[in-house]
């Protein structure tokens, strides 16, 4: 297998696998602090902090060690960081931007979004030129990291393991060449006997997508135990489902993204809302933490819906603006069942 | 609100009373279909299978343009939904399914029969998704894959060349959405889909446009503007929410016929014009005054948004062989034509020098966020063209959020500035 190279990518539907075929190492772009001039100059405040960091750096030229960039259909924000990105290259000195690449992964669940993605996903195989058996190659190692993810929310589960340092492990997921990761997860994991959960309640996060484990901490600082959150760099990190080795690496790989990972962009909502259904109906939560900042425009749309269930089931929930305000109230409110 | 100059707004206005009376007369007294749907869908296929269309965008400013949207918009947020989402795109939901809808203007609207939406953002499949369940309607969303080739200068192609512009694999997409939009039109109305005479439509919507293309001229060509902006918006969209029918076409012939001849004859609707202004973004339906408020003290006249500008650039196909293509070739990339990088902000540009402007006014939509993209690429690139830009930060509907006499005051600042220029 060809190595050597950088791809920095935007999220989790990026297909880790055909990167890796291509001899890439792909990475997550992530958050870091500091100002961000170029993106104070073009992107407006709507855009998550996470987002206006990767579009500042990379105009900035602060990440050349990054050969390619791709960005996934995922979410309306990377479409947009997309166009900008796009025009900065075209009008700015050749070379301060990498090579962009958009992959047309589209989330509704529909045959011809199905039949779309599919063909977008072999135009990509064809556009990083990989052969067959360096895909299935790479589908073994990005589906030894998903075991690796599955034994630490296990972990979690039974009360050895809290949130935030679940959320910290699971971050190699995306960082890391998965090989390593799936080589260093298991040591770690035996050693993690000693129950920590006892009597704590066991929370659930919902909304947002989360950018690190601060949220967590204050959680478990107040007394919680989260337990899951709906979120891709937490409990859905490795899906449902490994990507399929008997069938054709293009199909098998496009077909984990599109019906195994979390985008806000997936419709009809009974899809969407599926994981996060079925956490609730196994009743192992105490508390809902609904994540939901004043500068969502996404998940907003969902939570009267589901606070009504939630209510039905007489589960408690509370909503979180801001890292903190009514939290440790509420933690302290509840009880392990 | 300023007087009306043209007689053709007042047609325009009572044109889109009496079809929503006679909308409201259908649904209610022979149950006949019709449905909600976003502004960008393709209101061509509804028109050639008799199936009405409300915009969803139309209805909020009319809500909003009556002074309801605060009323409607603190229901929204008292059923659970937080003051931090989008607007424009539920204020009609709110107005129909929360508190008191016999309030709504002209009557509030009918239950629909069928929502669609095309995916341009992530939070208006959920808007749909709601509105749909409340009101126990059919709902079509239309996925939106993005442009990846995004050549400069789009307005030159995409009359003839438009098969090369949008990407084949993008419009055949489309075209298979549309087939279950179809589908779903054909189940609702009863009625079989007939390609020719989408095309016959898609023929009169040309012409429709070449009108608008018209009066586009007549402006950019004329020493003072013969035409108020907001009255470019009465007729305009009066006609595009029903492009293509016999009414639409012969508006806009009205309105053509109105503004040429005023043109050619040099009347002005402001004689005392001396600023040339570009509104970008869409309409503040509460306050349509602002756009008169700056003729008497500045001489400042808005002439130029996208409303009457896009629809020749951005409507008129040639070749139309495969209707339901030519369709798909002007629905998939509004959203790039009209607010994003490289094409918004390119276009924004040439309509501004070819309309003399010597200002503009920018929109960055605080409560409809999604919309907000792509404005500080538009304001930039009209900064280095050396327009200077007045950035506007309000939102298209929600008055709560609008203080009129703070904006005036900031606007008549900005304004002094430019004359002194």
């Amino acid at each position: 297998m060809r190595k050597g190279r950088i791809a920095g990518i935007t999220s989790n539907t990026v297909p880790w696998e055909i990167l890796r075929a291509a001899g890439y190492s792909p990475v997550l772009l992530e958050d870091e602090a500091g100002p961000t001039p170029h993106a104070d100059r073009w992107m407006e405040d709507v855009f998550d902090r996470r987002f206006r960091v990767i579009f500042d750096r990379l105009c900035a030229g602060a990440w050349n060690h990054l050969h390619r960039i791709v960005i996934p259909r995922t979410s309306e924000q990377e479409h947009k960081l997309y166009l900008y990105l796009r025009e900065i290259a075209r009008t700015q000195p050749a070379g301060v931007i990498p090579e962009l690449y958009f992959y047309n992964l589209l989330h509704t669940r529909t045959p011809e979004s199905y039949d779309y993605g599919l063909e977008r996903t072999r135009q990509m195989i064809r556009d990083f030129e990989v052969s067959e058996d360096e895909l299935r190659d790479a589908i073994a190692e990005s589906n030894r990291a998903r075991g690796c993810v599955r034994d630490i929310l296990q972990k979690r589960r039974e009360g050895r393991l809290e949130g935030s340092a679940a959320i910290e492990m699971i971050r190699g997921f995306y960082s890391e060449d998965r090989g390593v990761f799936a080589g260093r997860v298991p040591d770690r994991l035996k050693a993690m006997q000693e129950q920590v959960a006892a009597h704590r309640p066991h929370i659930l996060i919902k909304g947002v997508p989360l950018k690190d484990a601060s949220l967590h901490r204050l959680v478990e600082e107040a007394g919680g135990y989260v337990v899951a959150e709906d979120d891709w760099r937490g409990s859905r990190a490795a899906g449902e489902t490994d990507v399929c080795v008997n069938k054709d690496p293009a199909t098998a790989i496009f077909e984990k993204y599109f019906y195994d990972e979390v985008s806000p962009r997936v419709h009809p909502a009974e899809h969407r809302d599926a994981w996060y259904q079925r956490e609730i109906e196994r009743a192992h939560v105490d508390g809902v933490l609904f994540y939901v900042p004043l500068e969502d425009d996404v998940q907003g749309w969902d939570y009267p819906e589901q606070l009504a269930h939630l209510k039905s089931r007489s589960i408690p929930s509370v909503v979180v603006r801001e890292n903190g305000a009514p939290l440790a109230d509420f933690v302290g409110s509840l009880h392990r069942k | 609100m300023a007087q009306k100059q043209l007689t053709s707004t007042i047609a325009a206005s009572e044109g889109q009373k009496a079809w929503f009376a006679s909308l409201r007369e259908r649904v209610f007294e022979t149950r006949a279909p019709y449905a909600i749907g976003q502004a960008d869908m393709p209101f061509e296929l509804f028109q050639a299978m008799d199936v009405p269309m409300v915009s969803n965008q139309w209805w909020a400013a009319v809500v909003s343009a009556k002074r309801l949207a605060p009323y409607y918009l603190d229901k929204l947020n008292e059923a659970g939904f937080h003051k931090g989402l989008c607007r424009y795109c539920s204020l009609s939901m709110a107005s129909t399914v929360l508190g008191d809808t016999s309030q709504a203007p002209w009557g509030g609207l009918p239950k629909p029969s069928l929502l669609a939406a095309r995916l341009t953002c992530d939070c208006v499949q959920r808007v749909f998704e709601t509105w749909a369940e409340q009101c126990g309607a059919e709902l079509i969303l239309l996925d939106a894959p993005a442009a990846t080739h995004l050549p400069p200068r789009w307005w030159e192609q995409s009359r003839h060349d438009w098969r090369e512009l949008f990407e084949d694999h993008r419009l055949r997409f489309m075209v298979r959405q549309f087939e279950r939009l179809i589908a779903s039109l054909e189940r609702i109305s009863g009625r079989k889909f007939d390609p020719d005479r989408l095309r016959t439509l898609m023929e009169q919507v040309n012409r429709q446009e070449e009108y608008f293309e018209e009066v586009r001229l007549a402006i950019c060509n004329a020493p003072k503007t013969p035409v108020r902006m907001h009255e470019q918006f009465t007729n305009v969209m009066a006609a595009q929410w029903q492009r293509g029918s016999d009414w639409a076409v012969s508006q806009a012939k009205a309105f053509r016929d109105e503004v040429v001849s005023r043109a050619e004859q040099g009347i002005a609707a402001c004689p005392n014009e001396r600023l040339r202004i570009m509104w970008v973004g869409a309409g503040l339906w509460y306050d349509l005054d602002f756009y008169t408020a700056f003729e008497e003290s500045h001489g400042a006249v808005f002439v130029w948004s996208m409303y009457l500008a896009f629809g020749p650039d951005g409507y008129i196909r040639y070749g139309l062989a495969d209707p339901l293509l030519a369709l798909a070739s002007r629905t998939v990339s509004m959203n790039e034509q009209l607010h994003n990088p490289p094409w918004a902000n390119e276009w924004i540009v040439e309509q501004a020098r070819s309309h003399r402007i010597d200002a503009a006014f920018v929109l960055t939509p605080l409560g409809t966020r999604p919309s907000a993209t792509g404005t500080r690429f538009v304001e930039i690139a009209l900064e280095e063209a050396e327009i200077p830009v007045f950035s506007v930060h309000a939102d298209m509907v929600d008055a709560r959020l609008w203080d009129a006499e703070e904006m005036r005051r900031d606007a008549s600042r900005f304004l002094d500035h430019v004359g002194r220029r």
